[in-house]
């Protein structure tokens, strides 16, 4: 990742000789927090959380990102991912980077290489795969779509699903479609920055990796209610 | 005439929010006195210098516009600075001390004077650092309603900004009673640098008015059917792009402000019954258009960007960011008449009183609604859908003759638009202007092809050289042809090119079409004077306004500033500039130091121009005599794109 080694220097030694210390492509960071969230079921209560902090320039970016949930005061399952975000598209970004489970002692790191941006109609759409080790893939794909229903609410319904070439049954995975999400969240976006939201969602476990869970005597599909709060700065 | 500027006039009613600033600066360049205390009512007075010899002192000062105090930067502790009014003729002295704690400049706008005394950093000179003085001295040489502000940082976001008034030698072609600086500005409570954040992280943060289920799409479907109201979303929602996308930055921070003053407490403007009143209209907004109009009184525009144009009587007038236009208005009752000037995207207005009697308020009209992008606005041809606003009447695109380019048109008219799949059906182009406007493209040879120099930036294109017997009335390219866009215009940080730009010197503009109202557009402009310099242009330089507003970033030709190769001009050249425009919104484009000639289609009266307003989708053109030897700077003067929507312009 020599890529990211040396970008944010060079932006910031950038000259602005003309503008007295205005650059059209200043270094700024961003703090995401996606989605904060307590996720209620029968019986157990998770607190969920999807951050994303960014330090970059307008086409250059390094990116962390956080995703996980916790149960009980425990980690339940974490992600976290560090990756290398270059625009390629007027609408679309290219990264390139790693990912981290600190969880899973099963687990290496594995290699990140995904596309994001913004389709036709305003799919925020993500797109990643993620390999090792060994030539273990798993693909992953989200689209996201805000719809405004009035000047301060806003409906995004979601849609992820994931993929895998390989089964690892400790972890209820197996090869083929793994995973459906389906996700809905109603903000009230009191602010740009800031909106509280309530949301449901559902997950179901496709193929391989039902059997797993059934054959564990998990579940299959899980739906929650969701409370929370996205902001930014 | 009166020579007073009618800046004081009394105001009965105190207001918490927004009152003048009064008093100088104290020696510490902060005066942390709150200005809110005068406990009787307060004359609106705004200083006015005037003379050869000006000491100008920027510092911060407190303000308090919303309710919570904040620091301005400001000129001898005044917001606007101080109205500076000189003489045609004058050796002017200003010494401009700098007590910030970063560094600091002042331009002149407008002023023809010599590069080192344009105040640019990098530029003219170095700029003014913390605790230095900077002495400006030039001859005056114009007379004129003009202004100055910063070319720091966003310090003329924070309200460095003033008038100037240069009185004439000669009379002036027109006469009057008493004159008024009217200067409209944007104020924000956020800092600017916050402001631009916000922008790249989310480029759409101050629009609250993006279209929604409940408030646009279901009375639509109401209004026109669901057949109707989905086509129409289809085209914006598959190109990722909003017809709501006015203004990058609205009042849903800014509060707009009519010589320093909100709309609640209102610029009083005096005057008696039966005067004429002069009003020296200037827009000093970081960001914002303003539709200003006087309901109840028709306005003669009588110069533009200082320079006198034949008086054209209007309703009402669009002026972009740093233009300025003098208009005279014969209030004969005994009223208050509203001074309004609404937003372009109707988030808010900056609000004054002309009344014969300070006691009479005025009641500001409503808002008119916000407005949409259309076709057109897109850089594309008409279609036959007729989408709001369209009309047979405000269709100012000229009939194009493509074949005499021999080259295949683009007929279909669409935009290039990354990655979109575009509707089909969009391919009337329109030709109903066709034989006002009658081109003789025989005569024309502009060579079409991209020149390798334009995709290095410095936009070198387009050198036509077949203008040389033809009068430039008719010479002149006011039909579009074909458009070419340079390499450099594709990539992640161009989302749209205008495929079929056209001249709209005649359209009002968006919002502005069709509202049953007289209202000023560029064709109404002819100079008072003939055109000084007939010179045919030796060549013409092609240059793009490029941008990709969702990750709000701002280029010329593709190219931001950082990465450009300067502009060169051979000195005493004439050239023509066109502009055009690749983006959804109208950019305020400023040559520093060269007048330039707006080309209107009357070659004998181009009107000179220090900034000119290029439609979204549209292109214009414009000559400039190359008199004046030095480095200049050209930009957007749109404050948050002008840090990449800029270039150098060497004169030599």
């Amino acid at each position: 990742m020599k890529l990211h080694k040396h970008w944010p220097l060079l932006a910031l030694l950038t000259p602005s000789l003309a503008l007295a210390g205005m650059s059209d492509d200043p270094v700024l960071g961003k703090l995401d927090v996606k989605q904060l969230e307590g996720a209620y079921s029968e019986g157990d209560t998770r607190l969920n959380w999807n951050i994303e902090g960014w330090l970059g320039t307008d086409f250059h970016k390094l990116v962390l990102t956080s995703e996980g949930s916790r149960l009980d005061g425990r980690s339940e399952e974490q992600e976290l991912r560090l990756f290398y975000r270059r625009a390629i598209a007027p609408y679309w970004d290219l990264e390139l980077g790693w990912q981290h489970e600190p969880l899973t002692d099963s687990r290496d790191d594995r290699v990140l290489v995904g596309v994001s941006g913004t389709a036709p109609w305003f799919i925020e759409t993500e797109m990643h795969l993620l390999a090792g080790p060994g030539t273990d893939l798993t693909a992953e794909l989200s689209l996201e779509r805000e719809i405004r229903l009035t000047r301060q609410w806003v409906l995004s319904p979601e849609v992820g699903l994931t993929a895998h070439n390989f089964s690892d049954p400790n972890e209820h995975q197996g090869s083929g479609l793994a995973d459906l999400h389906l996700e809905l969240r109603l903000a009230w976006e009191i602010r740009p920055d800031f909106a509280p939201y309530v949301g449901v969602s559902w997950e179901r476990k496709l193929g391989d990796s039902a059997d797993l869970a059934r054959d564990s005597g998990h579940e299959v599909d899980e739906t929650r209610w969701l409370l929370g709060v996205r902001f930014w700065f | 005439m009166s020579k007073d500027n009618n800046l004081a006039a009394p105001s009965r009613r105190r207001f918490v929010q927004g009152l003048a600033l009064g008093g100088l600066v104290t020696g510490l360049g902060f005066n942390a006195r709150p200005l809110l205390a005068a406990a009787t009512p307060t004359a609106q007075s705004h200083p006015v210098l005037s003379g050869s010899d000006f000491n100008l002192e920027i510092g911060h000062q407190i303000v308090n516009f919303t309710g919570k105090e904040k620091l301005a930067t400001t000129v001898n502790g005044s917001l606007p600075a101080p109205i500076l009014r000189w003489r045609e003729g004058d050796r002017v002295r200003l010494n401009v001390h700098n007590r910030l704690d970063t560094d600091s400049s002042i331009h002149w706008h407008g002023i023809i004077l010599p590069t080192e005394m344009d105040g640019v950093p990098g530029l003219s000179f170095d700029g003014i650092a913390p605790g230095e003085t900077f002495t400006y001295e030039f001859d005056v040489q114009q007379n004129g309603t003009y202004w100055y502000h910063s070319h720091s940082g966003f310090q003329e976001q924070t309200g460095l900004y003033g008038a100037i008034i240069i009185d004439p030698k000669e009379p002036e072609p027109f006469s009057y009673d008493r004159d008024h600086v009217v200067m409209l500005s944007d104020w924000s409570d956020t800092p600017p640098e916050r402001i631009f954040a916000n922008l790249k992280k989310m480029s759409h943060y101050y629009n609250r008015r993006e279209r929604s289920l409940t408030d646009d799409l279901i009375p639509e479907i109401q209004r026109d059917g669901m057949n109707t109201a989905l086509s129409r979303r289809q085209m914006w929602e598959k190109m990722r792009m909003s017809d709501r996308d006015i203004s990058d930055v609205t009042g849903y921070t800014y509060t707009f402000l009519m010589n320093g003053q909100t709309p609640a407490t209102g610029w009083t403007g005096l005057y008696t019954p039966g005067e004429k009143v002069r009003l020296r209209i200037i827009n000093a907004a970081a960001m914002t258009f303003f539709d200003l109009r006087i309901p109840g009184l028709k306005m003669t525009v009588v110069a533009c960007d200082g320079q006198y144009v034949q008086p054209v009587s209007v309703d009402e007038f669009r002026i972009g960011v740093a233009e300025t236009i003098d208009v005279i208005v014969e209030p004969t009752e005994q009223r208050a008449y509203s001074l309004f000037a609404q937003a372009i995207d109707r988030s808010g207005y900056a609000h004054g009183h002309l009344t014969p009697d300070p006691a009479l308020r005025a009641t500001p009209p409503a808002l008119d609604p916000a407005p949409e992008l259309t076709h057109m606005d897109m850089g594309m041809a008409m279609d036959a859908h007729g989408h709001g606003e369209h009309s047979s009447h405000d269709m100012p695109s000229m009939g194009t003759d493509h074949s005499l380019h021999g080259m295949s048109a683009p007929v279909s008219g669409m935009m290039h638009q990354d990655h979109a799949a575009m509707p089909s059906g969009q391919t009337s182009m329109s030709h109903s202007n066709h034989s006002s406007m009658a081109m003789d493209h025989g005569v024309m040879t502009h060579d079409h092809a991209m020149p390798a120099g334009m995709q290095h930036g410095s936009g070198h294109g387009h050198h036509g050289s077949g203008h040389g017997a033809v009068p430039t009335y008719q010479g002149h390219p006011l039909s579009a042809g074909m458009t070419m866009h340079a390499d450099s215009e594709y990539g992640p940080h161009v989302d749209m090119r205008a495929e079929d730009p056209q001249y709209r010197l005649d359209d009002p503009g968006v919002g502005l079409r069709n509202n049953g109202r007289k209202v000023l557009t560029y064709a109404d402009l002819r100079s008072f004077y003939p055109t000084p310099d007939t010179r045919e242009p030796g060549r013409e330089i092609e240059l793009h306004l490029t941008g990709n507003m969702s990750r709000y970033m701002w280029s010329i030709n593709g190219i931001r500033y950082a990465d450009a190769e300067p502009i060169h001009l051979q000195y005493g050249e004439r050239v023509r500039i066109t502009l055009v425009n690749d983006t959804m919104m109208p950019h305020p484009v400023h040559l520093h130091g060269m007048w330039s000639d707006l080309e209107t289609g009357d070659a004998t009266h181009l009107p000179r121009k220090h900034t000119l307003v290029v439609q979204p989708g549209a292109r214009l053109s414009y000559l400039v005599t190359a008199d004046a030897r030095g480095e200049w700077a050209f930009h957007c003067h749109l404050l948050f794109h002008m840090m990449g929507m800029f270039r150098k312009v060497v004169v030599s």
